[in-house]
């Protein structure tokens, strides 16, 4: 049989050939790399990039964060390749920490390049940090958390997971950016006394920082953000009270051909906290004072609406809800253009539960 | 170009030596007789004086029981007052003799030739009692089920086996092969269920032996395989007559060798390998899950060393990163890199295995101590080889155990290592190449020409209720549709 004297022959040249779809030229035993986790990204001069990990990463070695300034990222791994004795590699690339300034100038070029990189995944959290991070990364390893990398690296993926805190990724984020009905948000985090704090969420027009959400509302920012949520405790601080295990649902519909836009949000959940001398004992005394921390809300609500279109961002998507099966109504610029003005109607429904009351449903509504 | 004659094949042939093979010369006489067994020094002459005749009687020594000569041959010669003394030896196992070959035979199987002076010859043959008795099988030992087990004894073995299948469609068929060893060699299958076509296949390999010494069921199968050049073995070996009888019954067929424990089972499958008696002990469940088990563990056996090796060489991305700290934690101190750690450490294991295999039972204990404790412990501690590869060469090594036949344990050892160059080379792609590969072999592999792979390839849905799971018995009706059996249903349909 010739064919299968051929075999082995055929076998080897195979291996040979398709050899060249490994990466055989390359080194990544793990003991002679250094897999990079985190990487922070602030401006430096004269538009320049200013790069700075933790070296080493994920051992249990002093470490230190080292910069390297350079005009691009590639060029940055490289000045950085040479100051390490192992060389760093981006394949567990999972944070990018980008200072104030450089969201203010626009991400997509920095994007584009972690992107065009097969081996950096495109679910590397993304977050814009105010303050000193390299301070704080400093600060935090010479006071013994010497796994800080991984601890954020885990916040994170507990923060994604839990999905009650702004979480964004390389994925999501540009998918936004080149989404014509749609503007990407980062969370938005700080440094203060010596500690990386969630503190809001940071609002994108394209792909530069205009504005943020602050943390006071950022519970109601999540509510209009997504269709379906969860949230665990809602602090309506003015009214001295606080929510608990509030399940969200929000509806979007335009009416009036697209001029005005009807959000509609469902509330469902306990309150957990309530001022002294606040009366929920009968149907109606709970039914009154579900109506007051509806309007609460509801004021929370057109606060953040009013600012977003005064930023001219559409964090919320709503622009994707004028898009049907056949009809496109707007452009990427008449959308941009109606935004701002468009009139918002906020309705929103709160029901309590487990309040004690046997009927609290059936009388209510 | 005198280079060229290397590659050209080299004549093989051979004239088979006329000695090994020819049958002694000379005519049935006691000369003859004498002159064959000449320096062997426990063969007996014993002369008789039989009242008028004389009588020769020619044994081995070490093969007879002196007293049951006495009586059972010389003093019926000595009672015997007329001429045909030979006659006289009343026995069952009396048999007469007409060549000087059948006699050497005899002979050497512990019979007692008779000669009297006129020429009459007869032999009594005397079963030689040598052998074990029926012991539980150490190889494929199960917890609950029949415990008897095959062993050296041919003619015990078929009992074990008649004893399961009381019926004369239990055929056997009798060959004697080796030229020196003599070694009998029954095929059995059951007439009527068994497709006709396998019986030839069979019968027509178990004719072609031509070997000096068989010695072992292995030695056999080694003879009849269709791909030597495999590491898959393409017979079943086993010493459980309950096996060998639901074998039959499904309709395979069935050598059993003399002088082995070990009867041979073909065709068989790729998925036969990991069976084992007690899946049918258990519930249907539950013997689906311990079979599902074996199939994880091979997979485990085969590729978790190498999977490592390909992670820790080529694909730090592919770790979640809780996963790669502790990975370059382990790996930070280890002064080569992974593949040789696998590699060496995988040696050191087979190494401690054959050891343990080889050596007398009681030093056993030292071995598990020196292996568990020296190579585990201490080759962690001092930094030659990571923990985390010690638990991944444990792991595999006793996932490798769960597969029943332990021909394939081993095989699947050489496929780790085959696979651990190809990981350590190529990664990820290196895994792949060796399952394509892998895959291709065994489709390619047939038992007894039967495809290997089937009910998977070629497809025979009906087969799968035993296959990776075990379907409840009652459900079982039809026979394996693979071998074609001319009789498909299990079931008579006839209620009791």
């Amino acid at each position: 049989m010739p064919a299968a004297r051929h075999k082995p022959l055929l076998l080897l040249l195979a291996l040979l050939v398709l050899g060249g779809c490994s990466f055989v030229d390359k080194t990544n035993t793990i003991e002679e790399i250094s897999p990079v986790v985190l990487l922070y990204l602030d401006e430096g001069n004269d538009g320049s990039v200013k790069l700075s990990t933790i070296i080493p990463p994920l051992k249990k070695e002093k470490k230190s964060v080292i910069t390297t300034s350079s005009n691009t990222l590639i060029e940055g791994r490289y000045l950085r390749n040479l100051k390490y004795y192992r060389e760093t590699k981006g394949g567990q690339i999972r944070m990018i920490f980008f200072s104030e300034a450089m969201a203010n100038r626009g991400l997509t070029s920095l994007l584009d390049t972690l992107l065009r990189d097969p081996e950096i995944s495109s679910r590397v959290f993304l977050s814009v940090v105010r303050g000193d991070m390299i301070g704080y990364l400093n600060r935090q390893m010479q006071s013994g958390q010497e796994e800080i990398d991984l601890y954020l690296y885990k916040m994170f993926a507990h923060y994604e997971k839990q999905g009650q805190l702004t979480t964004s990724n390389v994925h999501e984020f540009l998918a936004r950016v080149y989404n014509p009905y749609a503007d990407p948000v980062l969370p938005y985090y700080a440094v203060a006394n010596n500690e990386l704090r969630y503190s809001g969420t940071a609002l994108f027009r394209g792909d530069k920082m205009v504005g943020k959400i602050p943390l006071s509302d950022d519970v109601f920012f999540q509510m209009l953000r997504e269709k379906r949520g969860v949230q665990k405790t809602v602090p309506l601080s003015e009214a001295d009270v606080v929510l608990g295990s509030i399940k969200t649902e929000r509806q979007i519909h335009f009416t009036d051909s697209f001029r005005n836009v009807h959000i509609d949000v469902m509330l469902k959940g306990r309150v957990e906290e309530v001022p002294a001398g606040q009366k929920t004992d009968s149907p109606r005394e709970l039914q009154e004072f579900e109506r007051k921390l509806e309007r609460r809300i509801q004021e929370k609500l057109e606060k953040i609406i009013d600012r977003t279109q005064a930023l001219r961002v559409d964090p919320f998507g709503l622009g994707m809800h004028t898009v049907g099966w056949k009809e496109r109504p707007f452009t990427r610029e008449q959308w941009n253009q109606r935004w701002p003005d468009m009139d918002v109607t906020i309705h929103v429904s709160l029901k309590l539960e487990h309040t004690g009351m046997l009927d609290s449903h059936a009388d209510r509504r | 170009m005198h280079w060229i004659g290397w590659f050209k094949k080299q004549d093989k042939s051979y004239t088979p030596n006329e000695a090994d093979t020819q049958p002694p010369a000379g005519n049935l006489s006691p000369q003859h007789v004498q002159q064959l067994f000449h320096d062997i020094h426990d063969a007996q002459v014993h002369e008789l004086d039989a009242g008028v005749r004389k009588v020769k009687l020619f044994y081995i020594r070490s093969f007879v029981d002196q007293k049951q000569v006495e009586s059972d041959i010389v003093l019926p010669l000595l009672h015997a007052p007329d001429e045909q003394a030979g006659q006289k030896v009343i026995s069952e196992d009396r048999v007469d003799v007409t060549t000087l070959q059948q006699a050497e035979e005899l002979i050497l199987q512990g019979g007692i030739l008779v000669f009297d002076e006129i020429g009459n010859v007869c032999a009594v043959k005397k079963q030689d009692q040598l052998g074990r008795t029926i012991d539980s099988s150490e190889q494929e030992s199960i917890v609950y089920g029949p415990k008897d087990s095959l062993n050296e004894r041919l003619d015990k073995n078929l009992t074990l086996i008649r004893r399961r299948l009381p019926v004369a469609s239990l055929k056997s068929k009798k060959w004697t092969a080796g030229s020196l060893s003599k070694t009998s060699v029954v095929l059995l299958y059951m007439e009527g269920i068994v497709n006709p076509e396998l019986v030839r296949i069979a019968e027509m390999k178990t004719n072609q032996f031509d070997f000096d010494v068989l010695l072992d069921s292995s030695h056999i199968s080694a003879l009849m395989e269709d791909h030597v050049n495999s590491v898959f073995p393409q017979f079943q070996q086993t010493d459980r007559p309950d096996v060998l009888a639901a074998a039959l019954a499904s309709g395979k067929v069935v050598w059993l060798v003399d002088n082995t424990s070990f009867a041979l089972v073909a065709p068989i499958t790729f998925f036969d390998l990991f069976q084992s008696p007690e899946d049918y002990i258990h519930r249907w469940m539950v013997g689906s899950f311990l079979r599902g088990l074996r199939f994880v563990a091979f997979v485990i056996a085969l590729f978790l060393t190498p999977a490592y090796v390909a992670v820790t060489v080529h694909h730090y991305q592919m770790v979640p990163l809780e996963m790669l700290f502790v990975l370059m934690q382990s790996r930070s101190e280890i002064p080569y890199p992974p593949f040789w750690e696998a590699l060496l450490m995988l040696l050191t294991l087979e190494i401690l295995k054959e050891a343990s295999l080889r050596m007398p039972t009681k030093s056993g204990q030292t071995l598990g101590i020196v292996g568990g404790i020296v190579i585990g412990q201490a080759a962690v501690d001092a930094g030659i080889a990571s923990n985390v590869m010690v638990i991944v060469i444990s792991i595999s090594a006793i996932a490798s155990f769960l597969v029943p036949n332990y021909l394939m344990t081993n095989a699947s050892k050489l496929l780790q290592f085959a696979l651990l160059i190809l990981a350590a080379w190529l990664g990820m792609w290196g895994i792949g190449f060796g399952l394509l590969w892998l895959c291709i072999h065994l489709h390619g592999l047939t038992s007894l020409g039967q495809p290997y792979l089937s009910p998977l390839s070629p497809f025979f849905a009906s087969d799968w209720k035993d296959t990776v799971f075990r379907a409840p018995l009652s459900r079982m009706r039809t026979r394996p549709a693979y071998l074609k059996p001319l009789q498909r249903m299990r079931v008579t349909g006839r209620k009791p």
